[in-house]
């Protein structure tokens, strides 16, 4: 069978870094904007703000990594019934 | 097709039409001016409504005007399609193989089957909306530029503004997903359960989880809003080096067409992603 050379699965998978990149980035910013709005707003200290900005970094990499775990586990399974399975998940997405 | 509305669908319309006609008449009423803006890069025609500084009280006219647009437009082609055929004729065709996409996609991340229907009525919507919106930011028409310190209204000129590009769109369609997954989470798992996910695999994670959830939406709404005002930007900035003769035109299809349709199904992809993980 010929090969169709606008395949969007491999474009799929160029987007997983793009995506671990944005994950771990709006984490932080998640995490700085809470402990900045709690510095400004709940009169809480300068402390607050690292340790939630601390917290961020730490979310980030865990959900980053999280992902990419999860993508992988998503890759080895299409792989597994990917041999035979250039048919079945054809017929799949046109049916 | 017939478009069928329920009680409560008549009465929200009702209300989102009886607050657009209270602006209006406010506005007949007091008498409006274009509002004094610099010649600047993305400048934009913002209402100030009168309920003083806050959050909630800028409207960005542009954005209803055309979101209304796109909503009509969509609902007036499928009511175009009139009765859903056998054989399908060319409309039909093009809604089928789109939704079946969409449908498959959904299938392959929503593990149970009774919200599978829910998430694709949610993911299709989107993408038809996200994806006209994008599109059309390809194509010439209908721009609100601020000129000669107000606003003036062009036709050809630019490409037609687009809802996508203003960050309020986008930050209600993301955070509209997050309700929704875990109101479907809760649905799904009962209310404890939806709580333990959270303390999962370790209680000390739990900052870390809800920081997590929080920055889904951040990062789902800033995606779109970068792509589509990031490529509008570059198309003005890199169009002064030709001097708007050849480059806009091949900007505006790599921008609009290209990058706005890529865009629009990474954010139907995403919806149903985030949707999915948090049910299962």
């Amino acid at each position: 069978m010929k090969k169709n050379p606008l395949n969007f699965k491999e474009l799929g998978m160029l987007n997983i870094v793009f995506q671990f990149g944005i994950v771990v980035v709006s984490n932080v910013f998640v995490g700085g904007l809470i402990g900045y709005l709690l510095m400004k707003y709940a009169g809480m200290g300068k402390f607050w703000l690292i340790l939630f900005l601390m917290l961020g970094i730490f979310s980030g990499l865990y959900q980053g990594i999280r992902y990419l775990l999860k993508e992988a586990e998503k890759y080895e399974k299409t792989d597994k019934n990917g041999d035979k399975g250039n048919h079945s998940s054809g017929n799949s997405s046109t049916s | 097709m017939k478009i069928q509305l329920t009680k409560f669908d008549k009465i929200l319309l009702g209300f989102i039409v009886a607050g657009y006609l209270a602006i209006l008449v406010y506005i007949f009423a007091t008498g409006y001016h274009f509002p004094k803006l610099g010649d600047d890069v993305g400048q934009r025609w913002i209402y100030q409504l009168p309920f003083g500084n806050s959050l909630l009280s800028r409207v960005n006219p542009m954005t209803i005007f055309m979101s209304w647009a796109i909503m009509i437009g969509l609902i007036t082609f499928a009511a175009s399609i009139k009765v859903f055929t056998v054989i399908p004729g060319k409309k039909q065709s093009l809604i089928e193989m789109l939704l079946d996409y969409l449908l498959g996609l959904t299938k392959d991340a929503v593990q149970k089957e009774e919200f599978v229907r829910p998430t694709f009525n949610i993911a299709a919507t989107l993408f038809l909306f996200i994806f006209i919106a994008n599109v059309i930011s390809g194509i010439p028409g209908i721009q609100a530029v601020p000129r000669n310190g107000g606003v003036v209204f062009t036709i050809f000129e630019d490409t037609w503004y687009t809802p996508t590009s203003d960050l309020n769109t986008n930050a209600t369609f993301a955070v509209m997903v997050l309700i929704i997954s875990h109101a479907f989470a809760i649905k799904a798992k009962g209310f404890g359960k939806w709580l333990k996910g959270f303390f999962e695999p370790f209680p000390i994670m739990f900052p870390m989880n809800l920081i997590g959830e929080l920055a889904k939406p951040v990062s789902h709404s800033l995606r779109l809003f970068g792509n589509i005002m990031g490529g509008g930007l570059l198309v003005l900035i890199i169009s002064y080096l030709t001097k708007y003769f050849l480059m806009p035109t091949f900007l505006w299809g790599f921008f609009g067409i290209f990058v706005g349709s890529i865009q629009a199904l990474v954010f139907t992809i995403l919806a149903i992603a985030y949707i999915g993980s948090v049910i299962e």
